[in-house]
């Protein structure tokens, strides 16, 4: 039923009694806090940092919704396939690593005696167990639990499956198709050259026994042409412009994103430039155009606010309702929690702006990183030097490789928390927690 | 794709407030009211490319709340209403005081709102309480502003009825 015209005034006792009632339900701040905290836990993040001191000063964590942009970079979905860009870096970026004096593409005819999807498919389809080569009905079922697998980001879950399933059916389009896509992945994550090199020769194979109407044909065949030129050059060129964009509008979005450009492509042209830009914003003090700060936070949240050196008593989050006041001028601000304190932020306050938010990151002990991932997942941490040994506490919980000369992979093997040890080249010993959920 | 642009922490402190009472108002109960929040603003964290700008980030907001809303209203109806054991009472008589009187006036609307059915409550709690205009309201629950109008009549109807009726049978 509907009518054209707006209906009658409202009843003035109705509007009385809602008027009355205008404020109810409003959250007081201790709630409004309480649920930000648990927002702020529960943001999805994949980047394991673990080491300071990169070249640029600031976060040493990405923030997650930068992970997201970057994210558009490297990973698209198209009709279920997960495509990884082949050549794309390893997602542990931070610190930056030295470039490499002179990239070796890929080849682009792969080392068949190495290769070959019967050897790969050979190499991996034991790990899942005896392989019922004479029962194809079970095919559906092991493209289902690579499916899954994928989902859950447990590419080698899937890489299992995948190959018992072509060693059943060779000739299988979907099984060939994902697992180039789940080695991809995997490539993704560790940085394997191996594992990009596999995806491409199952890629390769894909397209050559696929009917040409198969959707994913054309994205497969985009992603073996593009393998070339890491990263896209239109995508981080199209991000370096969106932070020129918000320079004016969002001074901390424009720096989060030139640093994603920045980790994401440091060789390329728009990296350098990021970078550039990214050191002269570092570089000036940030204006802040208000005297009220009235937007405060700090990673993790709950960090005590020191002005000018002073404790004020204060802890973040800080909202509009219950701002803080200083006086127009430069002032320092830091942030403290749990006995370690922030780099300071330098600010000048100028009366009769729009407010700003003011951001602080704590960093945190090393002995309180934890390093969370799933059962059957993976997380690949990177130190800044060398490594020389690692060491974890319960190797039933975890497993941990050395699969760099800086990198260290962890599998979760079964729920719980245990300790692991990483000393590097000179001695230095950190220690994190793992947690395998 | 749009890529992923919005801060959550920004949206939330920006519009914390109006999420929460719209959420109450629709039906949300107090045990789950905090679930509630965090999901519509994780919603719109995961689904920020799908924000085209077009109305404003409160709007879009609002309408993953009618969505989140309805959803737990469903959830409450199968396991009952649920009302917590609060572990955080207030320490003085003031806050005591303050803390009853923000039931009370909660259990009251709510006590209103319920007699409307959940379309019409929804237009009621975004044209009524939160002031939003009928085309607002319209984008909020993708329907045509002739629909909203409709409900809005009923609804407008309904109310005066259930507050007379709350006037005679008080003592």
């Amino acid at each position: 039923m509907s009518d054209e015209s707006p209906p009658p005034p409202l009843d003035p006792a109705v509007q009385a009694f809602l008027w009355s009632h205008a404020e109810t339900g409003e959250p007081d701040e201790r709630e409004l806090s309480r649920v930000l905290l648990r927002l702020v836990a529960k943001e999805p993040t994949k980047v394991v940092r673990l080491l300071p001191t990169p070249p640029l000063t600031g976060r040493r964590f990405l923030a997650p919704e930068v992970m997201a942009v970057a994210a558009v970079l490297v990973v698209s979905v198209v009709g279920g396939l997960v495509a990884f860009s082949l050549r794309a870096p390893t997602v542990v970026s931070e610190p930056s690593p030295p470039p490499p004096a002179a990239p070796q593409p890929p080849p682009k005819t792969p080392d068949t005696t190495r290769l070959s999807v019967e050897m790969i498919v050979a190499e991996y389809a034991a790990n899942g167990g005896p392989v019922p080569s004479d029962d194809p009905t079970v095919v559906p079922d092991l493209l289902l639990e690579a499916r899954e697998a994928l989902r859950e980001q447990s590419p080698t879950t899937a890489i299992a499956a995948l190959s018992r399933c072509l060693a059943i059916d060779p000739a299988s389009v979907d099984c060939t198709v994902l697992l180039g896509s789940a080695f991809a992945r995997r490539a993704a994550e560790s940085g394997s050259e191996l594992d990009n090199h596999r995806a491409r020769a199952l890629y390769e194979r894909f397209l050559a026994i696929a009917p040409p109407d198969n959707k994913r044909v054309t994205r497969v065949r985009s992603i073996l042409a593009g393998e070339s030129a890491p990263p896209s050059p239109p995508a981080s060129a199209s991000m370096l412009a969106m932070a020129r964009d918000a320079e004016q509008t969002s001074p901390e979005h424009a720096r989060r994103l030139y640093r994603a450009v920045f980790e994401y492509a440091p060789d390329s042209e728009s990296g350098r430039a990021a970078r550039a830009r990214l050191e002269a914003l570092e570089a000036a003090s940030p204006v802040l155009h208000s005297t009220r700060l009235s937007k405060i936070t700090s990673s993790p949240i709950g960090a005590e606010i020191i002005i000018d050196g002073t404790p004020t008593g204060r802890r973040t989050p800080v909202l509009p309702r219950d701002a803080l006041e200083v006086s127009p001028g430069l002032h320092q601000l830091e942030f403290e929690f749990d006995g370690v304190r922030s780099a300071p932020i330098v600010f000048d306050a100028r009366p009769g702006g729009p407010d700003d938010v003011l951001r602080g990151e704590v960093p945190r002990r090393a002995a309180e990183l934890p390093i969370e991932l799933k059962r059957g997942g993976q997380r690949v941490v990177r130190i800044a030097g060398q490594l020389a040994r690692v060491s974890v506490g319960s190797a039933d919980i975890a497993d941990v490789r050395v699969v760099g000369p800086s990198d260290v992979r962890i599998d979760g093997l079964a729920r719980g928390e245990t300790t692991l040890i990483i000393w590097d080249s000179e001695e230095r010993r950190s220690t994190y927690s793992v947690i395998v959920r | 794709m749009r890529p992923q642009t919005l801060d959550l922490s920004s949206l939330y402190e920006a519009h914390a407030r109006v999420v929460w009472r719209t959420l109450l108002r629709l039906g949300v109960s107090t045990a789950g009211i905090e679930d509630a929040v965090q999901e519509v603003f994780l919603t719109a964290h995961q689904r920020s490319e799908d924000f085209e700008g077009r109305s404003s980030a409160s709007t879009w907001l609002l309408g993953i709340s009618v969505r989140v809303a309805a959803n737990a209203r469903r959830a409450q109806q199968r396991r009952g209403f649920v009302v917590p054991l609060s572990a955080e009472l207030p320490a003085d008589a003031k806050g005591l005081d303050e803390a009853l009187d923000r039931r009370r006036r909660l259990f009251d609307l709510e006590q209103v709102l319920r007699q409307l059915p959940d379309e019409q409550r929804e237009v009621v709690v975004l044209m009524e309480l939160e002031q939003l205009t009928a085309p607002e309201v319209a984008e909020v629950l993708s329907v045509k502003l002739n629909t909203v109008y409709s409900r809005l009549r009923l609804a407008r109807a309904a109310l005066s009825t259930a507050l007379n009726d709350r006037r005679e049978e008080a003592p």
